[in-house]
Order: C-alpha cells, then sequence, then structure tokens
C-alpha cells in the first residue's frame, strides 16, 4: 500500500498511528528488561553473598573469576551457592513459562501449571521408587529419583493428550486434569499404606519442594532441557499471537490448532516434569509470575511477554529461596511455602479485578 | 513439518535425560559390585595383618594391615581405608576404595542410634556437628555438649547445612540408612570430598550385634580400646543370662498408629531377639516381611487374634510416648481390654530413649528380665510398669 | 462468461458426519458479492464455516480459483481468504492496533516481526473501516459496533482474495451498517475482492448483493440474483412470514394489514396518502384506499396495508367502474379522509368522490 498524499505519510508518525504506539511500547518494554536485568543480576549477587558463612564481597569476585581462595570458600561459592543460585533461575523461570504456555491454552490467566494433573503424577511415581524400589536396591542414585518424578509427570501429561485428542471443550480437559490429579493421588495414597513412617516424612518433604543440594550436573541437565524448551516457546510465539484471537481466527490464519494444542500442553509439561523433577512442586509460581509480568509489560504480546515471564521467574524464586534459607537457618524452609506467601495475595489480587472487570 | 520437528526434539530430551539418569544408576550397581569381593582386599603397598573379632555383628568387617592402616568393609554399601596421621595413602589405591584420614574430626553425625555408642567410649570431641536439635537427643552427653556450644546443630539428615560442613572442615559424615531415601544428600556431601559412612547397625539382627559396631567407631575415633572394653562389659551382663532357662512367658512388643494399626516387630529383630536373651518369648514366632521391614504393621483383629494371650505387653515409647498408663493403652482401642497382660497388670512401657541408646543393650535386657523374673520389678532403667 | 472464481460442486456440510445440508452447487465470480439469507438456524453458519475450512466438508468439493480448497495449505489460504466472525473474543491487554495487525500473520516471518511497512498497512486497514482514533485503544474497552469494525479491518489487513463474514451487520447501528456494506462494496469493486457473507437484514441483502444464496431445509433453497430471488412471494415462503410482508420494489418491511372491513376510505395521490396509511395501520383501523392510479406511490403501499384497493390504470381518465366501486365504498365506510388529492386534467373525477363524500358529512 503506498502512501499517497503528504497527509497520510505524516500520519506514520502521528501519536495514533501504529509506527507510534508501538516504539512508545519498546521504550516500556526495554524498561522492564532492564529492569528484570537488573533485579536478575543483584539477586544472584545478593544470593552468592549470602550464606552461613561469611565470605565478603570482593573475595567473592576473585574466587568466581579466578579460582583464587581457600578450598573451602572456593568449594563453599562454586559448589555450594552457585549451582543452587542457578537452578532456582533455570527451574523458576521455566516453570513460569509452564504457567504462561497453560494460561494460554485455556485462555485463562487462573490456569497453573499443576492443573493437568502433573505433580500428582510425579509424586506417584516418586512413591514408588522410594517405597518399593529402596526396599528392593536398597542404593539408589539420585537421578533415579529425579528420573521417576520426570517420568510420572509425563505419564500424566500422555493421560492428557489422550483425552484432549477426543474432547475439546477446555472445562472437559481441565476436569479432565483434575480426575488424573486424584487418580494419581489415590494410587500414592495406596503406595503409602505399606510406607514407614518416615518414608511418609521423606515424601511430604519432597513434595513440599526444594532447591537444597543442587550440583553442577544438576544445572547442565536442567540448562539443556529448558534451554530447548524456551527456544521452542519461542518458536511458537507467532502462533500463540494468533491463538489469542480465539481458535476460530487463528485457524483462519493458518495456524494448525490441532498440533498447535498439543505442543502447548507438551511444552508446558516438560518444563513443568523438569522443575518437579529436579525441585519437587513449587507452587504459586507458575499463575503469579505471568500475570506480574503481563501486568508490566502492559501487553500479552507472546514474544516479549516469554521472555520477560521467563527472566522474572527467575528472579522471583532466586529470591524466594533466598528467604528459604535464610530466614529460619540452618532449618530451610520448604519453597512452596516462601512462593506462597508472595504468590497468593498477588493471585487472590488477579481473582478480584478479574472479578470487578466482569 | 512441525509436529515431526517438535516430537523429534522431545524424544532428544528424553534420551539425554535417560542416559543420563543410566549413568546415575549405575553408580549403584557398582557399590554392589565391591560387596562381593569377601574378605581382606589388596592393597597396593600395604600387608594385611589380621582381622578385627566380630562375634555378633554381621553387617561389617575390619581389616588391619601394617603400619596402623585399617580397612572398614561396610557390607553392601562402601569400603573405607583408615590412614593414620601423617602417613601417605597408598598409591593406585582401588577407585571404590574412600580415603578417612586420621586424626578424624568434626564429625557430622546424623545416625541417632550412633551417637550413645560415642559418648560410651569417651569420644565425644570426635563430633561437632549433628541432625538433631539438643531437645530431641536422650544421650545426656549429647544435650551436655550442645548446650556447651561443643556440638551444634547442622540441619536435619535430609538437608544438611553443606556451608557449615565445608566450614567447619568436616572429616566425616556419618548419616542413619534414612540417607537411602534422599541420595542427593548423600551425593552432595561426597561431591563436597567429605566421606559419608552408613550406619547399618540397625539391619543386624542380634541386639549385642548393634552394639558392637562401637568397635567400628573406636577405629575411627582412634578409642579402640574403650570400645572393646564397654562392649565386653555390655556382653557379660548379657552372658549372664546365658544359662538361664526360658521363663516361656509370651511377650508381645507393638505400638499403634495414629489411624488405629498395631505395629510389630518382624521375629528377627534385635528386639525379639533381646526378649529371647531376657527369657522370654517374642509372641510371634514366624512373623516377617517379604521386603526384609524390621516393622509390620497389622489390623486390630489380626493382632488381637494372636497376641491377645501374651504374659506381657511392652508398649513402644520411642515411637509413640503417649501411653503412660493401662487408660491410656485402652484408649487407643477398648479391645485391650481383654488382653491377658492388661488383665493381669503386666503391661510396660520403654522410654523414648529406647531407639538412641544402642550402647546399653545389656541393662535393657536385664531390665527385660527383670520383669519376666519378678511380679513387682525394682529400679527399672528403660522400661515403667503401667498402672 | 467469466470465469468461476469460486465453485462448490455438490457440497455437502454438517456437524459430526451428518450433512444438514447438501448438493450445494453454487458459482461466484471474481469481485462479486453474494450473500446468504434464511431463517435462523438453517445452516448459513454452517455454509460458511465449510467455505473457511472451519469445518470439515462432508461431501463435495470446494474449487477457489482453480484448485480444491482441501489442496491449499494453511498459510496459502489465509493469504486468498479473511474471516470476520461472530465469535466473542476477548483478547487481554491487546489494543486494537494488535488486532488489526495479527491480519499480517501470513506475511510475517518465523517470529512474527512486523515491519514498517506491516505497521502502515494496519493503519490504512483501520482508516478505511473509519476506525482509526480506536488503534491505540483495548479492543475489550470499546463498543461492540466499534469491535466489529476492527475485525473487519484486520480481515483487510490480510490482504484477501475473499472475505467471508458471518452476519457482519449484527451490532452496528444503522450509520455503521451502511458505512460497512459501503465499505464492502467498495472493495468489491474497486479492489476485486469476492465478498460472501450471512445477513439478517433482507432489506440490505438485497441492495448490496450481486447474487442471493437462500438457505433453508435440506438443500438449497434458492439461488440467483437479487431480481429473482427478491420476489414476494419466495421471501414470504423463505422465512414463513405469516405476520407482515416483505415488499422487494423498495426492500421494505411491513407489519400486517388491520383486518377487516373498511371503516375509512382514504383519498390520496402522489405518496400524500402514506403517513394517513400507517397511521391507520397503527391504530388497527381498517381502511380502503383510492382512486389510485398503479404507477402512484401510495398504491405501492396500499395495495399492504388497505384493506381494498380501487385502482385505475396508468395515465387513463377515471372509469365508471372504478368510480362506482369508490361510491360503493364510501357508503360502508364511516369517514373519508382526504389526505392530499391533488386534481389533474385526467383525475378530475375525484373531486366528485370528495363532493359525494362532503355530502355524506363523512369527510375529515
Amino acid at each position: 500500500m503506498k502512501t499517497g498524499t503528504k497527509g497520510e505519510q505524516l500520519n506514520k508518525y502521528s501519536a495514533h498511528s501504529f509506527h507510534a504506539e508501538n516504539i512508545r511500547r519498546k521504550n516500556r518494554y526495554f524498561a522492564v528488561f532492564a529492569v528484570l536485568a537488573a533485579g536478575f543480576i543483584a539477586t544472584v549477587i545478593l544470593n552468592i553473598n549470602t550464606g552461613n558463612v561469611n565470605i565478603p564481597v570482593s573475595r567473592i569476585f576473585s574466587i568466581i573469576f579466578t579460582g583464587a581462595g581457600s578450598d573451602k570458600e572456593v568449594d563453599i561459592i562454586w559448589k555450594i551457592r552457585l549451582p543452587r543460585i542457578l537452578m532456582a533461575a533455570i527451574l523458576g523461570g521455566g516453570l513460569s513459562l509452564a504457567g504462561f504456555l497453560l494460561q494460554t491454552f485455556f485462555e485463562n490467566p487462573i490456569a497453573g501449571p499443576y492443573v493437568l494433573g502433573i505433580s500428582s503424577g510425579a509424586k506417584m511415581t516418586v512413591a514408588l521408587v522410594m517405597i518399593y524400589y529402596l526396599q528392593r536396591m536398597s542404593v539408589v542414585s539420585s537421578y533415579t529419583m529425579i528420573l521417576a518424578a520426570f517420568v510420572g509427570s509425563m505419564i500424566s501429561t500422555g493421560f492428557i493428550l489422550l483425552v484432549a485428542k477426543r474432547i475439546k471443550n477446555m472445562a472437559a480437559l481441565l476436569v479432565a486434569g483434575i480426575m488424573i490429579g486424584y487418580i494419581c493421588s489415590a494410587i500414592t495414597d495406596f503406595i503409602i499404606t505399606f510406607a514407614s513412617d518416615s518414608d511418609i516424612a521423606n515424601l511430604h518433604g519432597w513434595s513440599q519442594g526444594s532447591f537444597s543440594g543442587m550440583n553442577w550436573s544438576n544445572v547442565q541437565v536442567a540448562a539443556i532441557v529448558i534451554g530447548i524448551t524456551l527456544v521452542l516457546t519461542l518458536i511458537l510465539s507467532k502462533p500463540i499471537g494468533a491463538y489469542q484471537l480465539g481458535e476460530a481466527y487463528a485457524q483462519s490464519m493458518g495456524v494448525n490448532i490441532k498440533v498447535f494444542r498439543v505442543a502447548l500442553i507438551l511444552l508446558s509439561s516438560i518444563f513443568s516434569a523438569c522443575v518437579t523433577a529436579f525441585a519437587g512442586p513449587i507452587s504459586f509460581v507458575g499463575i503469579a509470575v505471568p500475570f506480574l509480568i503481563k501486568g508490566s509489560l502492559k501487553t500479552s504480546k507472546p514474544l516479549v511477554v516469554i521472555p520477560a515471564t521467563f527472566l522474572g521467574g527467575g528472579v522471583f524464586c532466586m529470591i524466594c529461596d533466598l528467604i528459604a534459607r535464610t530466614a529460619f537457618a540452618p532449618v530451610e524452609l520448604s519453597i512452596s511455602t516462601v512462593t506462597s506467601i508472595f504468590g497468593a495475595p498477588v493471585v487472590i489480587y488477579m481473582m478480584l479485578r478479574k472479578h470487578r472487570r466482569n | 513439518m512441525k509436529k515431526n520437528k517438535l516430537l523429534v526434539l522431545v524424544l532428544v530430551l528424553v534420551l539425554i535425560i535417560s542416559s543420563l539418569a543410566l549413568t546415575g544408576c549405575t553408580g549403584g550397581s557398582s557399590a554392589e559390585k565391591t560387596a562381593e569381593t569377601k574378605g581382606a582386599p589388596e592393597i597396593n603397598g600395604l600387608k594385611y595383618e589380621s582381622a578385627m573379632k566380630l562375634d555378633y555383628a554381621k553387617g561389617f568387617d575390619v581389616y588391619y594391615y601394617n603400619g596402623g592402616y585399617a580397612l572398614i568393609d561396610v557390607h553392601n554399601d562402601a569400603k573405607y581405608l583408615v590412614v593414620p596421621k601423617n602417613k601417605q595413602v597408598p598409591k593406585k589405591l582401588d577407585g571404590d576404595i574412600v580415603i578417612i584420614k586420621k586424626p578424624v574430626k568434626n564429625i557430622y553425625l546424623a545416625a541417632t542410634s550412633s551417637m550413645a555408642l560415642f559418648s560410651s567410649m569417651d569420644a565425644m570431641q570426635s563430633v561437632t556437628m549433628t541432625s538433631l536439635r539438643s531437645s530431641e537427643w536422650t544421650v545426656q552427653a549429647a544435650v551436655k555438649a550442645m548446650n556447651a556450644g561443643k556440638i551444634v546443630y547442622a540441619g536435619k539428615y535430609s538437608q544438611p547445612d553443606y556451608e557449615m560442613l565445608l566450614d567447619k572442615n568436616c572429616h566425616l559424615a556419618i548419616e542413619s540408612t534414612m540417607i537411602y531415601h534422599t541420595p542427593e544428600v548423600k551425593e552432595m556431601i561426597e561431591d563436597l570430598d567429605i566421606p559419608v559412612l552408613v550406619d547399618r547397625s540397625s539391619y543386624e539382627s542380634n541386639p549385642l550385634g548393634r552394639t558392637e559396631w562401637i568397635k567400628l567407631y573406636g577405629v575411627l575415633a582412634d578409642k579402640e580400646k574403650n570400645a572393646v572394653s564397654f562392649f565386653n562389659n555390655q556382653e557379660k551382663l548379657i552372658s549372664q543370662l546365658k544359662d538361664y532357662k526360658n521363663t516361656e512367658k509370651t511377650v508381645a512388643f507393638f505400638y499403634v498408629t495414629s489411624d488405629g494399626k498395631v505395629v510389630v516387630r518382624s521375629s528377627n529383630d534385635y528386639i525379639p531377639a533381646m526378649i529371647e536373651m531376657a527369657g522370654g518369648r517374642y509372641v510371634f514366632k514366624d512373623l516377617t516381611d517379604s521386603d526384609g521391614k524390621t516393622s509390620i504393621p497389622m489390623t486390630m483383629e489380626t493382632f488381637y487374634d494372636k497376641a491377645s494371650d501374651a504374659d506381657y505387653i511392652i508398649y513402644n515409647g520411642s515411637i509413640d510416648g503417649t501411653v503412660s498408663s493401662i487408660s491410656d493403652l485402652e484408649n487407643k482401642d477398648p479391645l485391650f481390654k481383654k488382653f491377658k497382660a492388661v488383665k493381669s497388670g503386666n503391661c510396660y512401657a520403654t522410654g523414648s530413649s529406647m531407639y538412641q541408646r544402642t550402647d546399653v543393650v545389656g541393662n535393657m535386657v536385664l531390665d527385660f528380665h527383670k520383669i519376666f523374673t519378678s511380679t513387682n520389678p525394682k529400679n527399672l532403667e528403660f522400661l515403667t510398669k503401667l498402672e | 462468461m467469466a470465469d468461476k472464481y469460486i465453485e462448490t460442486r455438490n457440497l455437502a456440510v454438517g456437524y459430526n458426519g451428518k450433512a444438514i445440508i447438501k448438493d450445494i452447487c453454487v458459482s461466484i465470480e471474481k469481485g462479486e458479492i453474494v450473500t446468504l439469507i434464511g431463517p435462523n438456524g438453517a445452516g448459513k453458519s454452517t455454509i460458511l464455516k465449510s467455505i473457511s475450512r472451519q469445518l470439515q466438508l462432508i461431501d463435495g468439493a470446494v474449487i477457489l480459483d482453480g484448485s480444491d480448497l482441501c489442496s491449499f495449505s494453511g498459510k496459502a489460504l489465509a493469504s486468498k481468504m479473511a474471516v470476520v466472525l461472530t465469535d466473542r473474543i476477548r483478547p487481554d491487554l491487546l489494543t486494537c492496533h494488535d488486532i488489526v495487525a495479527t491480519g499480517r500473520y501470513p506475511y510475517t516471518g518465523r517470529l512474527g516481526l512486523l515491519s514498517s511497512d506491516d505497521e502502515e498497512k494496519v493503519d490504512a486497514a483501520l482508516r478505511s473501516v473509519n476506525a482509526e482514533e480506536l488503534g491505540n485503544r483495548d479492543f475489550d474497552a470499546i463498543s461492540d459496533g466499534q469491535r466489529q469494525r476492527v475485525l473487519l479491518a484486520r480481515a483487510i489487513c490480510q490482504e484477501p482474495d475473499i472475505i467471508v463474514l458471518d452476519e457482519p451487520t449484527s451490532f452496528l447501528d444503522i450509520r455503521h451498517k451502511l458505512e460497512l456494506l459501503n465499505i464492502l462494496s467498495v472493495m468489491a469493486k474497486e479492489k476485486g475482492i469476492t465478498v460472501i457473507m450471512s445477513l439478517h437484514e433482507i432489506d440490505l441483502a438485497q441492495k448490496v448483493s450481486d447474487k442471493i444464496i437462500c438457505v433453508k431445509g435440506k438443500q438449497i433453497y434458492d439461488y440467483g440474483t437479487p431480481e429473482k430471488i427478491f420476489d414476494e412471494g419466495l421471501i414470504k415462503g423463505l422465512y414463513e412470514i405469516d405476520n407482515g410482508f416483505f415488499d422487494p420494489v423498495f426492500g421494505s418491511i411491513e407489519l400486517p394489514k388491520p383486518e377487516g372491513e373498511p371503516k375509512v376510505f382514504v383519498i390520496s395521490s402522489g405518496g400524500t396518502g402514506i403517513p394517513i396509511y400507517r397511521r391507520l395501520q397503527k391504530e388497527k383501523v381498517p381502511f380502503a384506499a383510492g382512486i389510485l392510479y398503479t404507477n402512484d406511490i401510495d398504491y405501492q403501499l396500499a395495495r399492504l396495508l388497505a384493506a381494498q384497493v380501487i385502482t385505475e390504470e396508468p395515465f387513463a381518465e377515471i372509469s365508471d367502474m372504478a368510480f362506482k366501486l369508490a361510491a360503493e365504498t364510501i357508503s360502508k365506510c364511516e369517514h373519508v379522509i382526504n389526505a392530499g388529492y391533488k386534481p389533474g386534467k385526467i383525475n378530475g373525477r375525484i373531486n366528485d368522490l370528495l363532493v359525494l363524500a362532503e355530502k355524506c358529512n363523512k369527510l375529515k
């Protein structure tokens, strides 16, 4: 379309034009991202600096960048604090995106990453390993537990995908997710009847979530899995943008709805499964963070929201982990406790605002 | 096109994760491999001298080499080479053997049953961190040391304060078998170059076997003489009863869970063994669990069926401390009124320390003996009569 | 004969494998405006959804510009066809600009980034529906009518060759109805965009469409040009109107006439009678009208609303027969109203009727 008259040309830069609006938006995005990045760096620094052992900031820098320092201090920074911080950031980002993807799928901002029964599935397989497998094998590596949780999550997801093939109705799908959650819980309860009290306590502890004891191997695996899934999610940002107008319009613009819906569920599940596998179920992150990010960016455009949500989730989890491990040291709060304290008010506020709008 | 790409990527992800997990799993099986080689292993540069004499404990062996080196072999678990102070670590050592250098200081003790053993051989100074708070300890030496600040709380076994372990130069972490439920903690501690020893004494079926683990700890803490003499005393207490003719009185040992189930011990657990030693008979003769568990739950109905005629009831107060009178017992379930032991008034409860006091098993057996042999036993240390 | 741009061959549409309409055979030329009309639930939306590939065809085929509809890739179809639907969408935090910008979907790259060219097209699309000032506003903060225009802009922004609209005028006031149809008309004629839509306002459908498809029953009820379709009887049968009329001449809709023997006689000419007829109709007073020339405007309405009409051939003098009939009718009536009879050279005798009426004291 040619811009014919001079009047039309001027229009491009008028305050009402799309171009001008996008410029204004880009400024806003830039500001938000700058804040997030700064927050990220600040939180990382704060986290590295905090621990039961006091290591002055100056030494921290030399330890990280030159590796100089006493063995003990290097170990504390490199083997204990850094992996934990990075895991909190990576898993926090992944979980937030898991929530974002399901909110897109259900076209509802209250959908959380566990609404399709993933955490119940993971708990079920972890219970199986803890209670049955351990009796027979007696020695189990940590990766067996991690893999068990991941497999359990994907089993739930598999059932959901099977159901989604037949049922298009969103509400029905939600009910199916809840049902699968209940079934897995029932199986878990069955397994627990044969468990000792200590097993039960352990299982409960697992289901509260924790970033304690993360090592570099964990960081590597999580980074790869979540990194790949993040890239795939970004690739999905165009169809997600189309889907925001509803299924019919998205389809008319060429989005393959069947594949798209499966992709949403699958990617969300991989994120949630990975987080649950390494750190156990963590509540509220998946609902609160996307909401806060969208609110500060004042847009739903996926290409912007996705990276911002990831960053925001990382910052949120790192802060919560910091509080979890320092509030009552050396006792650690479970991460879900802290995320609930911060996340629940956000979610309540969000629900009230939605209600008032309607 | 998009669909296929996605599926391929997902499959790749799953493959990566599975392969990582499998490499992790092989860590477990290699540990089993070392278990196969029984007997003193060959150590480069060291000559094997003798093996520790163990009469009751089946869960470990200690092999002595020249120069004061000792190899602790925890069966089905790991091997530890204890290297004397200022001596060299042998070269070309088998990769599975964990090095522990003496003097072993700043032990993180997360196996509650071994604290009493350390206290009995006067080795408390080797321990500076533990996984229970002072209020949770019944071993008096531990409480005293914690109150004096000599031992600090370093986080529970499933969430230890790793920074503190490093900061305080922990030389050894002694964990209970619960650590198997949280393998990532064990791996993390080992990752920090701190050796982990799992106390498997709870798998011993003979109560003296449990106590004999004090000899293992004696090697670590350089208190072998103390350990051996303490153990011998305990053994003597029990051997007093060796020739005593069994009273054939039946004893039921159990506790009731919050949802009304009764948890008893398997017939080859150490508690029935203690009862036998003390001159009684455990009421369940052939009760075993296919998975080897020592605690077996059953419904009240089954328990009533099998144990209502037991002459004595001993309530496991170390797990459930709410029973201090016969009416407390009856409140758990009115069926108890019909039990012979309740009707005749021969009901006792153990104190909360029973699990932690692995050291004084001999004294405990004597307590049992007292209640089997006199109607009004006096000076009971570990049991209280329920009135 | 123009090449058939869109053709349906024995198309059958429906849900879940069951056809509700079969054997649809229509052909549409490029740049035509085709409107589906028919009663509620007849299947107009079903047909539109099938053509836009939102529903699977039950049977038959749709040929678009020479290729089978099913052979198009999603992207190819999207650049050829755009839709405006009745679905309510409530997107969060999206401005109207964003909504319209989704129309660029088939033309943007992997990540959907918009070039400045795309941005201009968005502005232009909004301009063409006179909604430029809505651009910055949140989509869910504007009125239904405004939303409809924005959605049309979105479709325009998609630069399609075909636009499919499902009842696009439903929420619009009269001004915007006209505006929208005008825009569609301009697009069709000046840019050659084929428009396929469904409308409830049959009067508008008659005026804007090149072809009409009547949807009712298991097969297409009828299909053809508005001239052919907009016959009073056909419309009446299509919609089963038993409580009014549709006048295809002006495309107007009338409420039913008052029943009974005429009580009032209206004398008028040249459109003066029309307000009187309407008033009498509202007051449910049956009336007679005359003497009207059949080319008089009054006649058009009187024949629908009056209980009895006395007519005369155009450009002829009032005949005796007509006069006599009128006089008889006047005698039966209670009142006579002179709505504005204009005496001329030919119709002088109507004056006599007036005189007659005055004599009977019935004149008002």
